[in-house]
């Protein structure tokens, strides 16, 4: 009773305070000014709001997109790397044997040379001797034939030489 | 067959023949058909004797045997 005494009188109050008319007008204006700011301000906030979402969220995909490539990309690499090291401890290894090889095939070669030169000149010298000693033969014969033939014409006496001639004679008519 | 009959033996000496040396020579060229012989005396063939009887040859010379010498030694 007391609350329903306190609120009539509380109406009756703002009966007097206020004009009915202009509280309308301002309902009124206040629906009109929300109306018109729902129409020309938040649907376009609202509409830029979801398009920055959208935008946010394609670039968030598109950044995911991109981590997804640059993962793979990374992985690709590394089985790209793990395999070029693979065929480069091959290809090493080959210009190891390679070098080697034709290493060893110089060295052989160079012996082969060495041998073959060793043997020429051996067999060069083995004739160069040889020549010389036939050389050496053929003057010391033709220096005694020589000392022989000095010695024989002052040695051969005539009597010596009718010797010869009968020896010779009696041979000759032997083997007729 | 070569005929040697009637064909002259070129002799060469290394010094002039004395009488008897003349006769074995004369005997012995005789004895292969030859009735004459030229003698030419050659130094160089030191002693000996060389007999030409048509296309034969009878080398006795020192100087042949010099060098059958000296091939034996020098082969």
């Amino acid at each position: 009773m007391f609350v329903e005494l306190v609120g009539n009188q509380l109406l009756a109050s703002i009966g007097e305070l206020v004009e009915w008319e202009s509280v309308v007008c301002h309902l009124i204006a206040l629906i009109i000014l929300t109306v018109g700011l729902y129409l020309l301000l938040f649907k376009p906030v609202k509409r830029m709001i979801k398009e920055r979402q959208d935008k946010i969220k394609k670039i968030e995909k598109e950044n995911s997109d991109l981590n997804a490539e640059v993962k793979k990309m990374k992985d690709s690499t590394a089985v790209v790397l793990a395999e070029a090291k693979k065929e480069a401890a091959v290809i090493h290894e080959n210009a190891v044997k390679s070098a080697n090889q034709k290493a060893d095939d110089i060295v052989a070669d160079a012996k082969n040379q060495a041998k073959n030169l060793i043997e020429r000149t051996e067999k060069e010298l083995d004739e160069e001797r040889r020549g010389l000693q036939s050389e050496i033969e053929r003057q010391i014969t033709d220096v005694s034939m020589a000392v022989a033939e000095k010695i024989l014409e002052r040695d051969v006496s005539p009597e010596d030489d009718k010797k010869i001639i009968a020896e010779c004679l009696a041979q000759w008519s032997k083997e007729q | 067959m070569t005929n040697k009959h009637n064909i002259t033996a070129n002799v060469i000496l290394a010094r002039e023949p004395d009488k008897e040396t003349e006769s074995m020579i004369e005997k012995f060229t005789e004895a292969h058909g030859c009735k004459k012989i030229q003698y030419e005396i050659d130094p160089s063939i030191i002693g000996g004797i060389i007999i030409y009887i048509g296309d034969t040859v009878y080398d006795g010379s020192v100087r042949s045997r010099l060098d059958k010498i000296k091939n034996d030694v020098t082969a």
